[in-house]
């Protein structure tokens, strides 16, 4: 088993709100928890890690994103046949079968375009706008037509409106912070939490009621909702590392005490966690801003169960009756789940209509399943959708030729 | 000549190595740089609080639609901070804790002051009022606790409670809401030659076990 510096974690995007500084340790941190615990054959590891956005990775391994099946497409399929077999246009498809987001390709001709419409203001600068020969547009109709100059009649017109990344800066940002997100590793928490609540609602009312009677109105299930409650491990750290402190001082600490916290395997493996839960699989724009240009996934691995969604909220709590430890707690949304366990004597009943909401219908590892149209109902359909089983090889800076 | 002391000599108590981390507040001028109270002079809560809860929520809205849920990515909420404290028993000097209210009482102790500083901060919280009473502009409160700097204002309430059961000490309770967060916090690093975690990229000594985070 490897061990992974926290800094590590340190490299996520976290938006504008969060700074997160890393000096050295100065003590060396202690994991008294048992560790055979946390083993994924013999024991009950809780994981968490990080799925990036699909649709980005597929754009960069040269692959395109399916686009999901919808209720309109049989409609329009069966349309499409009548035309064709009568000898007429086809309507066509509702969205293109797949697409690419063509990151790089974007960024290029942004800079290309831009450079352009630099070129066409420092044009139009020289033009006049009286003195033009009869029967062509004056400058002023050009200028009303675009905001700013171009030659309607050699077609000259400007891209920029369709590029989906502004400048390679961002597209350099973007890969970056892909390129953490696949670089992070899966963290196992040291102490699993003391209360894990799974919380699975159903969308049925039985109380409107007409003249015969009560109505049912029934709809797919309630996205599932889970809540951990948890205490990390004691601050133990054990001999000092020599580091010194920012005016020189060599203070140091050892022991179970809260003075080891900063330098101890247990809060580090808290902060671990809260840096995955304030990047939640997000891509930022560089800009600065909170805005979000790709959105992905957290997944958290327990009771072979694996439960794909976002983090709502993670608290932590300093406590005068619990100074070696912290508290925290954490609420998370689940857009889907996958039940990994092993094939076992023991089988479970199979339901003649199985609910798409039902882990087990999916029946194998999602890895090997596409993107499928049966678990739509229990799924996000902006952005969030994952490629499952990501070869943790992939740099996005490396191309794939 | 005796005299009372609170627990934290100073606000540099954290960098002394004596153990002690207290919670610490300045005021910054709108630059977020620059400090408005005197110089090499912060105000120290006298007493750590018996609770102080950090709160990160992110905002994503939901949306039940006929193909399943669509999501909102709308960033983070504001983090908030919240105490739940007291503020320390109030001892007056030649006569011990005291209780009552008379003007040889507690308004002449030290936790008692130090809650009136605790009162003016809150009243401040970092703005800059004209002679009107109204706000002029607008600071910041940067509260700093261990490795968190939290740079925000404080919001809501301040609720001070005494109880008969508690005679000789308010119980208080506030929250503050976060701009912007900065954790200092502290790694290990990775030798790449022996591929183990060290403290200063030597290598492990015999009978040491480090272990930092686990990945599988």
């Amino acid at each position: 088993m490897s061990k992974t510096p926290a800094q590590v974690y340190g490299s996520l995007g976290t938006g504008p709100t969060l700074i997160s500084r890393y000096e050295p340790n100065r003590a060396l941190p202690i994991d008294g928890t048992n560790q055979s615990l946390r083993n994924p054959v013999t024991g009950s590891p809780f994981t968490v890690y990080l799925v990036p956005p699909s649709t980005l990775v597929n754009a960069l391994s040269g692959g395109g994103t399916s686009r999901p099946r919808s209720v309109f497409d049989p409609l329009l399929e069966e349309a499409n046949q009548i035309a064709v077999a009568g000898n007429q246009n086809p309507i066509g498809t509702r969205v293109p079968a797949s697409t690419n987001v063509g990151i790089i390709d974007s960024a290029l001709k942004s800079n290309s375009n831009w450079s352009a419409v630099k070129s066409r203001q420092s044009n139009f600068k020289t033009k006049k706008f009286v003195s033009t020969p009869t029967g062509q547009p004056t400058n002023q109709n050009l200028v009303a037509q675009n905001g700013t100059s171009f030659n309607d009649r050699t077609a000259y017109n400007s891209n920029a409106n369709q590029v989906a990344i502004a400048d390679m800066q961002q597209a350099l940002s973007v890969l970056s912070q892909l390129r953490a997100i696949l670089n992070t590793p899966r963290l196992t928490l040291f102490v699993n939490p003391e209360e894990f609540s799974r919380v699975f609602t159903k969308k049925v009312s039985y109380s409107e009621r007409n003249r015969n009677g009560y109505l049912l109105q029934s709809s797919f299930d309630e996205q599932v909702t889970l809540s951990g409650r948890g205490r990390t491990g004691n601050f133990i750290t054990g001999v000092p590392t020599g580091v010194s402190g920012p005016n020189g001082q060599n203070p140091t600490t050892s022991g179970v005490q809260y003075a080891s916290k900063l330098d101890s395997a247990a809060w580090q493996n808290l902060m671990n966690l809260y840096q995955i839960f304030k990047n939640n699989g997000v891509i930022y724009n560089p800009d600065g801003s909170e805005a979000h240009l790709w959105t992905g996934l957290v997944a958290i691995e327990y009771d072979q169960f694996v439960y794909y969604g976002q983090f709502d909220s993670f608290n932590y709590n300093y406590d005068e009756s619990s100074p070696n430890a912290i508290a925290f707690d954490f609420s998370f949304t689940v857009s889907f789940m996958t039940d990994v366990a092993e094939n076992s004597p023991v089988l479970p009943m199979q339901s003649p209509t199985p609910s798409p909401s039902d882990p087990r219908y999916i029946g194998q590892n999602p890895s090997n399943v596409p993107f499928s149209t049966n678990t739509r109902s229990n799924q996000v359909t902006t952005g969030a959708a994952s490629q499952i089983g990501q070869d943790a090889t992939f740099d996005p800076f490396v191309t794939n030729e | 000549m005796p005299n009372l002391r609170g627990a934290f000599e100073s606000w540099r108590d954290k960098d002394l190595g004596l153990g002690k981390r207290p919670v610490i507040f300045d005021v910054l001028a709108p630059d977020r740089t620059t400090s408005l109270l005197p110089d090499n002079l912060k105000f120290v809560l006298y007493v750590n609080p018996r609770t102080m809860q950090v709160n990160h929520t992110k905002l994503i809205d939901r949306a039940r639609t006929r193909g399943g849920f669509v999501e909102f990515n709308w960033g983070d909420a504001a983090d908030t901070v919240t105490f739940e404290g007291a503020t320390g028993g109030f001892m007056r000097l030649y006569t011990g804790v005291v209780g009552n209210t008379s003007p040889q009482g507690r308004r002449q102790t030290l936790a008692y002051q130090k809650y009136l500083d605790l009162l003016a901060l809150f009243h401040w919280n970092g703005a800059v009022f004209d002679q009107n009473g109204q706000i002029a502009a607008q600071g910041y409160l940067q509260m700093t606790f261990d490795e968190g700097v939290y740079t925000g204002w404080f919001q809501d309430s301040l609720t001070i409670t005494e109880s008969a059961q508690k005679p000789f000490m308010f119980d208080w309770s506030g929250t503050f809401v976060v701009e912007t967060e900065v954790m200092n916090l502290r790694t290990v690093n990775f030798n790449q030659q022996t591929g183990l975690v060290t403290p200063t990229g030597v290598g492990v000594q015999p009978g040491q076990t480090i272990v930092g985070n686990e990945n599988e």
